[in-house]
Formats: C-alpha cells, structure tokens, sequence
C-alpha cells in the first residue's frame, strides 16, 4: 500500500469516528445544523491539510474539538454582533424572531426544539462545558484542557448551566431573542 | 446535612472522589429532599439525550460532508499553489496593494500603451505615512520605482491571501 492509500484511510477513519461527536457538539452549540456542518468542514479540511495525521484517535479527538470550539465561539460573537446591529436597526417595537433558514430541521418535533431552544439561550460560557460533558462524553479533566480552565471551574459551570437549564424548561415559556 | 447541589451534579457525571461519593450516595439513600434533586439532574440529562440528532441525520450529512471534503482535497492537490494560505507581513501586504493601486493609476491615465519615463525619476520623494504617499499617487501622472522599506521589527500577522483591488477601494478601505 503506498503512502497516499495510507493516509487517506486513515483520515477516512478518523472522519467516520469523529465526525458524529464533532457535528453533535457544533449542532448543540450554534442550533444550527447547516452552520455546524459548515464548521465540522473547516475543521476536517483543516486537519488534513496538516503535515501528518496525529498518532491516535484520542489526539485527533482533541485537536478536532478544540478546533470546533473556537471556531463556535467565532460564530457566536458573530452572532452577538449580527443580533446587536438587528436590534438598533428595528429597535422599537420588533420581536426578534428566529429566522427560518429553509433548512431541513435536524430534531424531530417541537418539544425537542424546545430543549435546545433552552440550551442555545445558555451564556456560551455555561454552554459549552455542558455541551462537551452531554454530547462528546468527556470528563472534567478534558473539559478543562480544551476550555483552557480548571477543573473545579468546569464543575462549578456545569452545574450553573444544568440550573439554569432546568429554571428555563420549568418556566416554560422560553423567549429567545 | 445536605451536601451542597454542585456536589450532586458532579456525582451524575462520576466527578466525585471515591471516599466522598460513598459519604454522599449513603446520605440520598436516607434524604427525600437530595433524591429529589438527583431525579431533576438525571431528567434534564435524559431530556438533552432524547434531543440528541437522530442517527440517520448524522449519516446523511457524513456522507455529503465526505464528498465535498474530498472534493475540496483533492482540487488543492492538483493547484497547491492556489489554495495555500500565504502569510504575509501587514506592511508588505499593505505593499503590494499600493503596488498594485500604483499600476492602476497609470494604467488608468494613459491605458496601457507604453510610456516611457526615467527610472528612476530623477528625485524620488520619500513618505513616511500611508496619506503622503497615497496623496502623491493622486496628484503625481508619473509613476516610477517606489522602494518600500519594511520596519526593522515587522510584527507578522495572517491576513489573508493576497487580493488584487482596484485603488479606490484600497484607499477608502478602513485598515
Ligand atoms: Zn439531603
């Protein structure tokens, strides 16, 4: 087998493994399944364009989420600014409602939209930790590896988000804007 | 006493130590109020598993992402120069814009037909900010070797890649 078969099989194998956490995670966190494909893209294009595939599966793990993660955090400050200009433009009296993209919906029904309606109006910073614990099944060490903080801190924030999580489904009546 | 909730939550996700988690599983065991919050914890993990993206979903948009990561691969193999990232030092970008603009200015007072000039022009002013030169380029029809000097420490930053542009955006472009 020559060198390119090789390393083509192995970045395929590396994609089928990791592309699900990848997209769950990037889906949970932007609510969009069409942007976090777009982002699981980048990332994917930009580990194979490296010089050589990372010796394990655990190592291209890492590298692939904490890609996914800035490139999420990038999108959300677009977000917030996008949202920030939108308000100024029809501050007085718009409700700011969800645009519909035209794409096909990633859940199923309606409550489950609701879920992760109450997941996306998480502060980032609650979210992501959370969304790495629920959807990428990593521990508080790893956690606090990617997120660049303790681990201490990673359990405090996890556990602020699951109470604000759960206030926002008790209330019910989600209003994200 | 009840542990504090930040330890119950910890306790779902097996965070706690070994010792304090007996201490604490042993406390539940006897306390409505804890196994309360416990039930809460593991229903709001079961409601973000249940709104987990079905797996069909996942493997549509694998095999679609698949072809077009491959597809994007395989077209830079063939053009490596043209997909690869350069990085370029902001004043040496910011050089080659004005070379460029330079060209245009020319070009767009006398077309393209050849002129010719002294190079280099017999006193080449020099400019030390951004508005002199451009200044110069709007006022002079010359044109002629422009020698730019990068700082002696250059701080390298990523960009982009090169992009030609037409003068006018490069001088109303906020940098
Ligand atoms: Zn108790």
């Amino acid at each position: 087998m020559n060198k390119e078969t090789e390393e083509r099989e192995s970045f395929e194998s590396v994609y089928s493994t990791l592309f699900p956490v990848l997209f769950r995670v990037a889906f949970h966190i932007t609510g969009s399944g069409d942007v976090a494909e777009e982002l699981c893209q980048e990332a994917f294009i930009k580990y194979f364009s490296a010089s050589a595939p990372l010796p394990t599966l655990n190592d291209a793990k890492f590298w692939l989420i904490r890609v996914v993660k800035n490139l999420c955090y990038n999108n959300e400050k677009r977000k917030l600014r996008e949202k920030k200009a939108y308000r100024k433009l029809y501050l007085t009296r718009m409700v700011v409602q969800e645009q519909e993209t035209g794409e096909t919906s990633v859940l199923k029904d309606e409550t489950e939209r609701l879920v992760q309606k109450a997941l996306e109006a998480l502060p980032y910073k609650l979210r992501m930790p959370l969304v790495l614990k629920e959807y990428a099944d990593m521990n508080y060490r790893n956690i606090a590896g990617i997120l660049g903080i303790t681990e201490g801190n990673v359990k405090v924030r996890i556990y602020r988000a699951r109470q604000l999580l759960s206030s926002f489904l008790d209330k019910g009546d989600l209003h994200v804007s | 006493m009840c542990p504090n909730t930040a330890l119950l939550s910890a306790l779902i996700d097996g965070e706690l130590p070994h010792r304090f988690e007996q201490h604490i599983t042993d406390h539940i065991h006897g306390c409505s109020i804890c196994r309360k919050e416990m039930a809460r914890f593991s229903s709001l993990r079961e409601k973000l598993q249940q709104d987990n993206i079905t797996q069909t979903e996942i493997t549509a948009r694998e095999s679609r992402l698949w072809r077009s990561i491959e597809h994007k691969m395989l077209s830079r193999k063939k053009h490596p120069l043209l997909h690869r990232s350069i990085n370029l030092p902001l004043p040496a970008l910011a050089a080659l814009c004005l070379v460029m603009a330079a060209s245009m200015v020319t070009a767009a007072y006398h077309g393209f037909a050849a002129h010719t000039y002294n190079f280099p022009p017999d006193e080449l002013p020099s400019f030390s900010t951004m508005d002199e030169l451009i200044g110069y380029l709007e006022q002079t029809q010359r044109t002629g070797i422009m020698e730019m000097s990068l700082p002696e420490d250059p701080v390298f930053l990523f960009i982009s890649q090169p992009t030609l542009m037409p003068e006018r955006e490069y001088r109303d472009a906020k940098w």
